[in-house]
């Protein structure tokens, strides 16, 4: 039976509250350790106390990062798009957008102490996002409204009458499903990783070669800042109603992106466009229905010229606009979610597609167990990727986990003799499901409303670890313990030992290095004291060195200098 | 272009001449057209250009050789900016180090096309003199792949690179990390200090320089060729590398005259 009671209330335990809420970690890690005591280290950590990524997890983080790793022209894991019209629920950049998140997930909430592949794979996805084949679709698409087409698949196009030759500069006006990512993508990195490398001026920059060959490229130059102004000015011009996506369109899921995008601004640089886009939009929301009260379900699109709200119910715009929204509106969206997890499960999982579904299921599927997530129904979490194992044809490749794509997932809804849905497009199985896998509850919700400080960054952390040969799979400095907590696991090229480095330990301080629950010994950057297996660096850093035939824990905990002199 | 301008010019006072009966026309002033009054004639009547589809393919040859130009030089640019990376110690590479021409591959030991191309590349190399042929490591196959790119240039270190590459290229039994040592050891390397260098951060560093390099080039996949500034991807024949060959050395002459 898919129907459930929720507990998606106030009360539960997050995994972010684990990490750095002092009080909940130590009466928790207390309280395990009582059960499990740590042999040599009496009041130390207990590594499975702190979040760990599961395999499976593991699988989707390193499969979005081998999409990350892929040469920018290189599309071939991501589907077939329309040489023109690129853009569709599939399209390139909401692939390597969800990618993004699906990764700053899992680095917050299981791996904050390790940043460097994180940050790469983050400055990776958005040097993928601005090439080229990326976003200008936009040169082509900015000069039709398609807001006349249909489910039944009725496609009215038709050029608009001002404007008529639209834009190539993907974000200057309009487009917000491309350029309201895109402002995420670069909040989140500077805000997770304290990188400002696109406040520079050009760093964001898009190269077009025109048809007309023989003449130079345009090059059109942004950057954090100006990517943020030239977002705010267009919902403040359209009197905060939401930026179309296509001509004529507006959508609320696309807007839900730069709101979190302009959030991650006003944290990184001391604004405050977030709150006045957060008050009016909702409003706006609210006065115009784009949920409607009585369905609880998300509106199709705003059509502008028309003035008229196109209302829907598809699990997929409740799922989208639902796990972000949830950001800034949780209790709103927790308060609905239960009505629309009602209306679709049932006929997704189980049923036959009707009106109360997208009209395939390709994406419907990834976007809800998404909002799913977010919201902490692990129940469903549970089921939906339960499903995906049994029925998409779970691949590993180059130890990554994705779900590959069926051959007709752009247009045909399909199940099989038994009722089971064949039709996963790539949005849904490179990104989405892993991403509801590997989200926590209130996963966003915390990255966004409880971010890394600058103290977070002053930390001990972790750095080369030889990705190809070791999974990080919990990677935690709890501050309450003074202590760095790490587990690797085997990865996809087998090696027989392994190693990392430590950085940014406190030289004056005293450390003892546990592994497997076993006391190694103690060490000092000062005294220069090793045991077998570390080294210091230069630097500072420490540099330890392990066998890897299979996961190991280790815990670096600081020791009063006293009890080391003994 | 001034030639190409006069004749459009000569073809407009014939028509134009030939529309208003003027069979006699006085070819010699035709001739006389300086460009300046060709200019203030198409500015006059640029329906002319339009109208006209020779005209309109001329164009469109022009415009894309243009491009071609653009691209080439865009190349030599980039080529010239990261010369001190192609010359470095850790780029492999064979033929004549000052050769006026580069070739460089991009290849995965990984791929497919590579390999078939593997013969027809040494024909070229056996054939062609005054070349310097680099091999760009351009892993892009996965895990096993980077390890055997990290595995080249860690032969490269201990001087043998060549049988190394040579029995990667011609091997036809999945790589793993057991097959990449076991091939290491069967050309005389040694495996301790292969182990090393290939996790040496320099190895690391500069496999990545290599990569960004690519990148720049607009290389997308592989087997990608570089031949002096012009490139070619996917699969070919050592007939259209030495035509290209050939190519760019004769452009290369006549700019170094």
């Amino acid at each position: 039976m898919l129907f459930r009671s929720l507990i998606v209330g106030p009360g539960k335990i997050s995994m972010h509250s684990m990490l750095v809420g002092f009080r909940v970690v130590a009466l928790w890690i207390g309280a395990a350790s009582l059960v499990i005591p740590v042999a040599g280290l009496a009041d130390g950590p207990n590594p499975s106390d702190y979040p760990a990524l599961s395999t499976k997890q593991m699988g989707h983080v390193r499969h979005m990062i081998n999409m990350a790793n892929d040469l920018p022209g290189d599309f071939s894991l991501l589907g077939q798009m329309d040489p023109v019209y690129h853009m569709s629920f599939h399209a390139y950049q909401f692939q390597f957008a969800f990618a993004a998140y699906a990764l700053a997930s899992a680095h917050y909430h299981y791996t904050p102490a390790h940043r460097d592949l994180y940050q790469d794979a983050s400055a990776r996805l958005i040097k993928r996002m601005i090439y080229k084949d990326v976003w200008d679709y936009w040169a082509h698409v900015s000069k039709y409204d398609i807001t006349g087409r249909t489910d039944e698949g009725g496609e009215n196009v038709w050029r608009t009458e001002d404007d008529e030759y639209g834009w190539i500069d993907p974000n200057i006006k309009k487009n917000i499903m491309y350029s309201g990512h895109l402002l995420q993508m670069v909040g989140l990195h500077e805000t997770l990783f304290d990188d400002h490398r696109y406040d520079q001026p050009g760093s964001l920059m898009f190269r077009y070669a025109p048809p007309e060959y023989g003449q130079d490229p345009i090059e059109m130059k942004y950057d954090h800042d100006r990517l943020t102004t030239v977002i705010f000015d267009q919902f403040e011009e359209g009197h905060f109603r939401g930026i179309e996506c296509e001509r004529n369109a507006v959508y609320a899921e696309c807007n839900q992106h730069p709101i979190l995008g302009l959030m991650s601004y006003d944290l990184a640089h001391g604004t405050n466009f977030s709150p006045e886009v957060k008050s009016n939009f909702k409003k706006v929301m609210v006065e115009r229905n784009y949920i409607d009260p009585e369905t609880k379900t998300t509106m199709y699109f705003l059509k502008v010229r028309e003035d008229e709200v196109i209302p829907a119910s598809y699990a997929w715009a409740d799922g989208w606009n639902g796990h972000a929204q949830h950001v800034w509106d949780k209790q709103f969206i927790e308060e609905i979610y239960p009505h629309q997890l009602e209306r679709y499960i049932p006929s997704m999982l189980e049923g036959v597609p009707g009106e109360d579904m997208g009209y395939t299921a390709s994406f419907d599927f990834g976007w809800f167990a998404l909002l799913a997530s977010e919201v902490g129904d692990s129940e469903t979490v549970q089921i939906m990727t339960d499903y995906a194992d049994a029925h998409f044809k779970p691949t590993w490749m180059d130890g990554g986990l994705l779900y590959p794509n069926t051959a007709d997932y752009l247009w045909n809804f399909s199940r099989d003799e038994k009722g089971f849905i064949q039709n996963v497009g790539p949005v849904t199985g490179n990104v989405l499901v892993g991403f509801a896998r590997i989200n926590p509850a209130d996963g966003l919700w915390h990255i966004y409303n409880e971010p890394f400080n600058q103290s977070h960054f002053a930390e001990p952390h972790i750095t080369d670890v030889e990705y190809l040969e070791a999974s990080v799979t919990r990677a935690v400095y709890d501050a309450e313990k003074d202590a760095l907590i790490v587990t690797l696991a085997p990865g996809p090229v087998k090696s027989e030992t392994t190693s990392f480095t430590v950085r940014q330990l406190d030289s004056k301080k005293h450390y003892t290095l546990v592994r497997d629950g076993k006391s190694l010994g103690r060490i000092s950057a000062s005294r220069g004291s090793t045991l077998p297996g570390t080294e210091w660096l230069i630097d500072g850093s420490l540099r330890i060195t392990t066998e890897l035939d299979e996961p190991h824990s280790f815990v670096l905990k600081a020791t009063p200098t006293n009890v080391a002199a003994r | 272009m001034g030639k190409f301008v006069r004749s459009v010019f000569t073809i407009a006072i014939v028509l134009t001449a030939t529309a208003c009966g003027e069979g006699d026309t006085d070819r010699a002033s035709i001739e006389e057209a300086t460009p300046k009054q060709v200019r203030q004639y198409l500015l006059e009547h640029p329906e002319f250009v339009l109208d006209d589809p020779e005209i309109g393919k001329a164009i469109g040859r022009v415009r894309s050789l243009r491009e071609r130009e653009r691209a080439a030089s865009q190349r030599r640019s980039i080529l010239e900016e990261r010369a001190e990376l192609l010359a470095s110690p850790l780029t492999p590479f064979s033929g004549d180090a000052d050769s006026l021409v580069t070739f460089i591959e991009f290849y995965d030991y990984q791929c497919s096309p590579c390999k078939a191309n593997y013969p027809e590349l040494q024909q070229v190399k056996a054939t062609e003199a005054n070349v310097r042929f680099v091999y760009g490591q351009l892993p892009i196959y996965g895990g096993h792949s980077i390890m055997a790119a990290r595995a080249a240039i860690a032969a490269h270190r201990q001087g043998l690179f060549e049988p190394y590459h040579a029995a990667l290229m011609t091997a036809n039994t999945p790589l793993d990390m057991d097959s990449l040592y076991a091939t290491a050891a069967n050309v005389g390397l040694d495996l301790e200090k292969l182990r090393v260098d290939m996790r040496d951060p320099g190895v690391l560093r500069y496999l990545e320089e290599i990569r960004l390099l690519a990148e720049s080039l607009d290389v997308t996949g592989t087997p990608v060729f570089i031949i002096g500034d012009a490139i070619r991807r996917g699969g070919t024949t050592a007939e259209e590398l030495k035509a290209e060959l050939r190519r760019q050395r004769a452009r290369r002459e006549i700019a170094t005259k």
